[in-house]
């Protein structure tokens, strides 16, 4: 009788919690009310990856964001709307064509007390610079860059070449005190990384947690929040699955299809556009018959981006605006419009083009690199295929797909998608379709020329007007499809308030509060 | 004639003739060095697998770096990294490295990539452990029901069990046990690794599959060893079932559980990166899936040798207790 019972009692456990399985109607939804502000609370958010080190003068991925702009500031910070704020520099000029100089914020402290002069930023920039310190800023800094303490509050940069963009690469450019750096106390991983921001590192383990506590007198103010522990979650489910069982307040990085089920749960979930954008790279350098023109505008007219929006990523994308960047990035042009989606009109330009009966054509996807590129591969060459062109999917493995990247080979189309964050701006993107660049996806001499006149214009509306007339050139002789902007999105249950999905992918724990 | 207080010894010492105390001595350093010796080259055969296989799987600059790095930036960092160097002189490298225990700098973590690993390997030790004493707590009781139950019900049962164990595979089960007792109920966390309750579920999670083999081991053993002359002789002798059970036929069941779950640690700790995953359980199995992922090539060194060098230890320690209980395997 007890065995009998034992096996009644496990299948009706099982019964219920096939019930209670997310999304479905078993689950009861955790009702919370919003109350007071906690200023004593600590926030719990599960992310996909710790930034590796608490360094942030070495780090310069995405995962490192939320981390770093918590703890420390640069010189300056990109908002939201891609426009260029003061941070601890509170205004820069040019002096002559190859040097900035930059103001400080007088009166900031760092969270040890001592106060931050320019000294911490020339000692920012050599350290960055130093192969020793084998720093990845590197990538994004001009190397023959030079920075000089003019009085305590007063710095200059010098380049070799011109570089309108340097004001906003100092977003990235993470202060940290020298002299704390100097006395070298190794006695927990962070002691040396002391910072200006709102919040103070107290607790590091490496890929698994950090931990923050609120810095009170902050130049940023007072944050809302005591405490913010990260923990390491890498799979979705585990941080859906968290969230619902009340282990974490915020769960980051989440996909299309999990927000159906997460508001059903009775959770919040808020989503925005990052600042990237994916595109199939029609590659006109291998003669016939992508480096025709007419090809290569019939393949836009041919590719539904509102289905792919809709269909794949339920509606929390945005179709991109037939160029790299959206209205958030330096060099937008609002002129320029994406080509419509219209069958008939690809099928004419291809029959325009000698291509009456269509082609046969390698498409090249990845697997893993990009949020459902298999997926999105796979739709487009069944557009492609409605208008003629035979497509054959050739979807590789990571680490083949980003070999054959470096060593451009991807020699046909291939889906891919390009970042303008942390600048937000046309630079970055553009970079890569230059005809110098390793990949050889696409050429184009009176792009190559106007790209390069952009990187040397201190006028920003100079520059600006040069970005734009590159977006229509980049309409007019697309060297692909431009399909859309992926999603930021993030969840959270009903005590936190202040969550924004900014382009930068980050959370910025300043604005987030939590209720008692 | 051989001395009569002489013996021959084993391998070299065969050629030898040695006294009594020494031969035996001999034998057990000629042992002793075989086992090392086999243990060290099943390790280099292993690391060099690995080096070659994570070579071929892609260049870790190109994912460090962002997509818009110049050229310049790339070639410093490799240059910076060692991954300029022909192929041959960094195999070279790696084993001088890997004799002073020395996988080189974590190329993501930037620190000693072994020393990174160790931090990593009590985490699924313990996991690991938990799971084989769950597997066993769970194994023993049901096989023994699934052999000698007298209700069919509770037969059934258990080989249910068994069947489940075995055909539930781990990122299904994990998840579902996370929707029933973590999400639903409460009553466990649904990831991490903070007190006792953490592991419960990724324990049970791995060591469901062994604990079915358990469960169908004990039951054939049982059966089999019911059949067998000594339990007849045991129960004329007048002694109660569950005694001979116990004390009789449980010691003779044990034998082949051993050499079982010997090997099948090996598995468990394979079975970790997955369960690991699930549970975001911070140790070696699901940092070795992030290292690969990320090309950390000296990580990814540092935790295959560290597990590789368990799985054997344990391997050889289970052939040795087996050794130590069973005379027959003894005198061979």
């Amino acid at each position: 009788m007890r065995v009998q019972r034992f096996i009644v009692g496990v299948l009706v456990i099982a019964v219920a919690g096939c019930q209670g399985a997310p999304g479905s109607q078993g689950l009861s939804p955790t009702p919370q009310t919003t109350g007071q502000i906690d200023e004593s609370a600590e926030l719990l958010v599960g992310v996909g990856e710790i930034a590796t080190t608490v360094d942030p003068q070495v780090e310069v991925s995405a995962n490192a964001q939320h981390y770093k702009s918590a703890v420390f500031d640069a010189l300056t910070q990109i908002s939201s709307k891609g426009d260029i704020e003061a941070a601890l520099a509170t205004s820069w000029t040019s002096v002559d064509t190859k040097t900035w100089e930059f103001k400080l914020r007088q009166g900031v402290k760092f969270s040890d007390g001592s106060a931050f002069t320019a000294a911490d930023v020339v000692f920012a920039i050599q350290r960055i610079l130093d192969p020793q310190t084998k720093s990845l800023v590197t990538g994004r800094l001009p190397v023959s860059l030079k920075a000089d303490q003019v009085d305590a509050l007063t710095v200059r940069m010098q380049t070799a070449d011109p570089d309108p963009l340097l004001p906003r690469r100092m977003s990235i450019v993470y202060i940290i005190s020298a002299d704390g750096f100097k006395k070298n106390d190794l006695s927990t991983p962070f002691a040396r990384f002391i910072g200006t921001g709102a919040f103070r590192t107290t607790a590091y383990q490496q890929g698994e947690r950090i931990g923050l506590t609120r810095f009170e007198t902050s130049w940023r103010g007072r944050a809302k929040l005591a405490k913010v522990t990260m923990v390491a979650m890498p799979e979705v489910s585990t941080r859906v699955n968290a969230l619902q069982s009340g282990q974490i307040d915020v769960a980051q990085a989440l996909g299309a299809d999990q927000m159906v089920p997460v508001q059903a749960a009775g959770l919040k979930v808020i989503s925005g556009l990052s600042a990237r954008t994916c595109m199939l790279i029609t590659n006109n350098r291998n003669g016939a018959p992508l480096e025709n023109v007419k090809v290569r505008q019939a393949i836009n007219h041919a590719i539904d981006r509102d289905a792919l929006v809709k269909n794949l990523w339920n509606g929390v994308a945005a179709a991109a605006d037939g160029q790299v960047v959206g209205p958030d990035g330096v060099g937008y042009n609002a002129a320029v419009k994406a080509y419509a989606f219209d069958v008939q009109k690809a099928k004419a330009l291809l029959a325009e083009a000698g291509y009456a009966s269509g082609f046969t054509i390698k498409l090249i996807g990845s697997k893993g690199v990009f949020i459902s590129d298999v997926a999105v591969i796979q739709a487009i060459a069944g557009m492609l295929q409605n208008v003629g062109i035979n497509a054959q999917l050739d979807i590789q493995e990571a680490a083949a797909w980003r070999a054959g990247q470096q060593a451009g080979q991807q020699t046909t189309m291939v889906l891919t998608c390009l970042n303008y964050f942390p600048f937000l701006d046309a630079d970055l993107p553009l970079t890569l379709l230059q005809t110098s660049r390793p990949e050889r996806w696409y050429t184009n001499p009176t792009f190559d020329k106007t790209f390069a006149e952009s990187r040397v214009t201190l006028d920003s509306a100079e520059r600006l007007k040069k970005l734009q007339s590159i977006m229509q050139m980049l309409h007019d002789d697309p060297p692909g499809v431009f399909l859309y902007r992926e999603p930021v999105i993030f969840a959270f249950n009903a005590k936190i308030q202040g969550v924004a999905a900014r382009p930068d992918q980050a959370l910025f724990f300043d604005s987030i509060s939590k209720s008692r | 004639m051989r001395a009569p207080d002489q013996v021959v010894a084993g391998g070299w010492g065969t050629f030898l003739s040695l006294p009594r105390g020494l031969a035996a001595a001999w034998r057990i350093v000629y042992r002793l060095a075989v086992e090392v010796a086999q243990l060290a080259l099943v390790l280099v055969g292993i690391s060099t697998v690995l080096f070659v296989l994570l070579r071929l799987s892609g260049d870790p600059v190109s994912l460090l770096l962002p997509a818009d790095a110049p050229a310049s930036a790339l070639a410093r960092l490799r240059e910076e990294l060692g991954l300029d160097r022909p192929i041959f002189e960094q195999y070279i490298r790696f084993l001088v490295g890997l004799a002073r225990l020395d996988f080189g700098e974590s190329i993501v973590f930037r620190r000693p990539a072994f020393e990174f690993a160790l931090e990593r390997i009590p985490a699924t030790l313990e996991l690991t452990t938990a799971s084989v004493a769950f597997s066993l707590a769970v194994g023993l009781p049901l096989g023994m029901v699934a052999a000698v139950a007298r209700q069919r019900l509770a037969r059934v049962a258990a080989i249910l069990v068994a069947v489940a164990g075995q055909s539930m595979p781990s990122y299904w089960l994990g998840v579902l046990l996370v929707l029933l007792f973590a999400v639903t109920f409460r009553v466990f966390p649904v990831s991490g690794r903070a007190g006792p309750e953490s592991l419960v579920l990724p324990a049970v999670t791995l060591g469901l599959m062994l604990a079915g083999r358990v469960i169908r081991l004990v039951q054939a053993g049982i059966r089999k060893e019911l059949s067998m002359d000594y339990v007849r002789t045991a129960r004329g002798k007048g002694l109660g079932g569950k005694r001979v059970l116990l004390r009789h036929v449980m010691p003779n069941m044990l034998i082949p559980v051993i050499a079982v779950v010997g090997v099948d640690i090996g598995r468990l700790m394979g079975g970790a990166v997955i369960t690991e995953s699930i549970f975001a359980w911070p140790g070696v199995g699901r940092q070795l899936v992030t290292a690969v992922l990320q090309r950390d090539y000296p990580v990814a060194q540092a935790i295959v040798f560290l597990v590789a060098i368990f799985v054997l230890v344990i391997n050889r320690a289970s052939d040795l207790v087996v050794r130590v209980i069973d005379p027959r395997v003894r005198s061979t």
